[in-house]
């Protein structure tokens, strides 16, 4: 088993790899799921202070509110 | 206008239906990915156990160009149709795309240093992809350097079709500058040279890294949409206020 984990004397260049790539990919799934998680907290809030009925529970916004971003 | 939003609605309705399934695939691809190229793999009677780096190298490479691609492709809708959704896939895509670009170039480094005696060469091949992973950065750097964020978007796209010339370059650098990189063993027009033994995990690692930007694409798009409702909602809120001042004064 140590044997496998040595690599040949090559475990630094191999598990470096692969730790590398998990770490990146990883983070990269992590940090979208916050954003979209803190993003969509932040329109909920918004909604709420806005007197609601603008947002459907899947933060969908109504159609009225929309037209500005398309300008 | 509404049957514009119409589109996003529906496109976010389906991508919530697939991305489970997008995700479990991507368990099971990197389960049986990793197995067969860190176990099952014999090590290679010249490279040893550092032919295992390829099954993440390679596959990080092609998404790098591949994503590249999608976003050129986007960025082009997203220019000539302004269609709302091209420009989020665009940039919520880069970086995905930034991600495999650095994931290729760093295994690719830690690849060469035992088989080629350095870390790093000037060689076509390296040069271009480093310049591929600076053209990524630019461009998110170009999204958020406007007070305006449609016209950021748009530059952005104009760039990112502009940069879109970087990828024939990597293509063939390996032929235009034969120095250190090796040529194609996959995707070549006399077809894989490369060991069918080698080959088969390698395309089951190719195929769970581009699911993998698919599920990731979704999440990020997802996040993106959400930018876009928090402006135009706090937008909304501001103007409101606004004209209730002006009532009021």
């Amino acid at each position: 088993m140590a044997d496998y984990f040595a690599m040949g004397g090559y475990a630094f260049y191999v598990w470096g790899s692969y730790i590398l790539v998990a770490l990146v990919m990883g983070g990269i799934f992590v940090w979208s799921v916050q954003e979209l998680k803190t993003r969509q907290a932040a329109l909920d809030r918004l909604k709420a202070q806005d007197g609601g009925g603008a947002t459907d529970n899947a933060g969908r916004s109504a159609p009225t509110d929309d037209n500005e971003e398309r300008t | 206008m509404i049957t514009r939003f119409a589109q996003p609605a529906r496109f976010f309705a389906l991508a919530d239906r697939i991305a489970p399934w997008l995700w479990g695939l991507v368990v099971i691809g990197l389960g049986v990915g990793l197995v067969w190229g860190l176990v099952i793999v014999e090590p290679d009677y010249q490279q040893g156990e550092t032919v295992r780096i390829m099954y993440i190298h390679v596959p990080s490479a092609w998404m790098a160009m591949f994503v590249y691609a999608s976003m050129a492709v986007a960025s082009f809708v997203a220019l000539v149709w302004r269609h709302p959704l091209a420009e989020i896939a665009a940039v919520a895509s880069a970086p995905i795309g930034a991600a495999f670009t650095f994931c290729s170039l760093v295994t690719g480094s830690l690849w060469g240093k035992p088989m080629w005696g350095t870390y790093w060469e000037w060689d076509g091949r390296m040069t271009s992809v480093l310049i591929l992973f600076f053209i990524y950065m630019a461009y998110m750097a170009l999204v958020h350097a406007f007070e305006d964020p449609a016209q950021g978007r748009r530059i952005a796209s104009i760039f990112a079709l502009v940069g879109a010339l970087i990828l024939p370059v990597i293509k063939f650098s390996v032929d235009w500058w034969n120095t250190l990189h090796q040529a194609s063993s996959v995707f070549r027009m006399d077809g894989p040279t490369i060991e069918a033994s080698l080959l088969w995990p390698l395309l089951v690692m190719g195929i769970t890294f581009q699911l993998l930007y698919f599920a990731l694409l979704i999440l990020r798009m997802r996040s993106e949409m959400a930018a876009v409702r928090l402006r135009s909602a706090r937008l909304s809120l501001m103007r409101r206020s606004q004209t209730a001042e002006a009532v009021a004064s």
